[in-house]
């Protein structure tokens, strides 16, 4: 809970005849192309500067209506496969 | 709801973006020449041989381009040239067109693919790089392209580029010079596990210069070659059983060419593909939406009433396109009774047609329709009608 998160610049996110792609800049083990749905661009575009998962899943509760405890799961969900496709940097909470 | 990154097969997704991108226009793929010059001096070309020293494109309007391409949709992105790897500052095109997310492809003749240029595309690899191939052996690229031991360094940027896993197409023009080797370099390709290519439609060179035309290869030889190539015996047959009479069109454009795709020259000029020399607009000087309009307008054309290929069946096989018809005439609906030969031959062969011997030759053409001039006609190869 005291990690903060950012999107990698290892990929590019584009919006493609209504579809909403994340495209791999470099090799990867994974596909180079995947496919976002709607809450995940919206994770993606707040991932931009480095946040917390409680904002993540805020931003989520703000959008869709989606309970609390759904919202953490998704929010949880997309980070791991972030993680496992290298587009995701993450640091320890800097003190306040 | 979730938010995980589906995992849905690329075709699929693939496809899902062609079908909206077709009906609303959207160009998905465009092509950038990103310097006409070359170090090969190939005599078939088109765009080298009559390049100007200053035809190569700056980065900084390679990122004007790239921006407007990306925001009008543009997903894949073929760099071109020329040969994009004597670009001095290739590199800086390349990573500007990455960084803009598109899906990269590279046309070259990998002559200057080392060791630096393997291990950089490794790290930022294009989705595919297209190698034009000349022949297999140092000789056959000598006399083809004028520089000696050119074959032993292309094979060598295969493996290099190979052992590191990258993905590589092998292409070659099907012409005189070529034709003997085709065969092989199919099996050299194969050997490799890569795909090949042929076309035999060679055009004029960009500013009306006759000299790749004595290249071009009469329909008999193309037939042969057809013939040849066909392991199995049913390509023709596959390629010409199924059309009928309801193929007939007399829309001029059938391709995705200005409807999901674009090319632009070195100099911004926006033209249909990379086979057509004819700008519809300048995407460094005017808005996209502006050229793409303009794009729509030629594109949107009809052949004229009583055009021999109105009412031809076999369009959508012919080696004549708008783009090769308009190197040939001048015209996208113009009229190149060398390519009728050869698909009328090739649909004869596989006994979709009753003569192999086009309307034209016993009708005329009539005259309202553009055709070669009487000195292009002159270096196409003298036809053997089938008997």
């Amino acid at each position: 809970m005291n990690e903060e998160y950012r999107r990698s610049d290892r990929y590019v996110y584009r919006s493609i005849a209504g579809e909403d792609i994340l495209i791999s800049l470099q090799r990867t083990t994974v596909s180079p192309m995947c496919v976002l749905t709607p809450s995940a661009v919206l994770l993606w575009e707040r991932m931009l500067e480095w946040v917390d998962t409680k904002a993540l899943a805020a931003a989520l509760m703000a959008r869709f209506e989606v309970s609390t405890e759904q919202a953490n799961a998704d929010v949880c969900e997309f980070l791991e496969q972030l993680a496992y496709m290298r587009a995701v940097e993450s640091r320890e909470r800097s003190a306040k | 709801m979730t938010c995980m990154v589906p995992s849905i097969d690329r075709g699929i997704i693939g496809s899902r973006i062609a079908s909206r991108a077709m009906a609303e226009r959207i160009p998905l793929s465009a092509s950038v020449e990103i310097i006409a010059t070359c170090n090969f001096k190939c005599t078939h070309c088109y765009i080298a041989p009559v390049a100007q020293r200053g035809d190569v494109m700056s980065v900084a309007d390679a990122e004007i381009l790239f921006d407007r391409l990306a925001a009008a949709g543009v997903v894949t992105l073929l760099l071109t040239g020329g040969e994009v790897f004597t670009h001095r500052h290739f590199r800086e095109i390349y990573m500007a067109a990455k960084r803009r997310g598109f899906l990269l492809q590279i046309n070259t003749n990998a002559y200057l693919i080392g060791e630096r240029w393997a291990d950089f595309l490794a790290e930022w690899p294009p989705e595919v790089l297209s190698i034009s191939l000349y022949g297999l052996s140092n000789e056959r690229y000598e006399e083809f392209t004028g520089i000696p031991n050119a074959f032993g360094r292309v094979v060598r940027a295969l493996d290099l580029l190979q052992a590191r896993g990258l993905q590589i197409a092998l292409k070659c023009p099907a012409m005189t010079g070529t034709v003997d080797e085709i065969g092989a370099m199919r099996t050299f390709a194969k050997a490799r596990g890569v795909e090949f290519k042929y076309d035999v439609a060679i055009s004029p060179e960009e500013k009306g210069g006759l000299r790749p035309l004595a290249q071009q290869l009469s329909a008999e030889r193309v037939v042969q070659l057809d013939q040849e190539m066909d392991d199995m015996g049913t390509q023709l047959v596959d390629a010409f059983s199924e059309l009928t009479e309801k193929h007939a069109s007399n829309r001029l454009y059938r391709c995705g060419a200005g409807k999901m795709s674009l090319a632009v020259n070195v100099r911004g000029g926006v033209s249909t593909c990379v086979a057509s020399r004819q700008t519809v607009g300048n995407l460094l000087d005017q808005p996209f939406a502006e050229v793409w309009e303009a794009m729509g307008g030629k594109i949107s054309a009809k052949l004229a009433d009583g055009h021999p290929c109105a009412t031809c069946r076999f369009r959508g096989v012919c080696v004549g396109c708008p783009a090769t018809v308009e190197a040939m005439t001048g015209l996208p609906d113009g009229y190149v009774q060398n390519y009728c030969r050869i698909t009328h031959l090739r649909a004869f062969t596989a006994g979709a047609h009753a003569t192999g011997i086009p309307r034209t030759v016993m009708e005329g053409i009539p005259a309202h329709v553009r055709v070669p001039s009487a000195e292009t006609r002159r270096a196409l190869p003298v036809m053997v009608l089938a008997s």
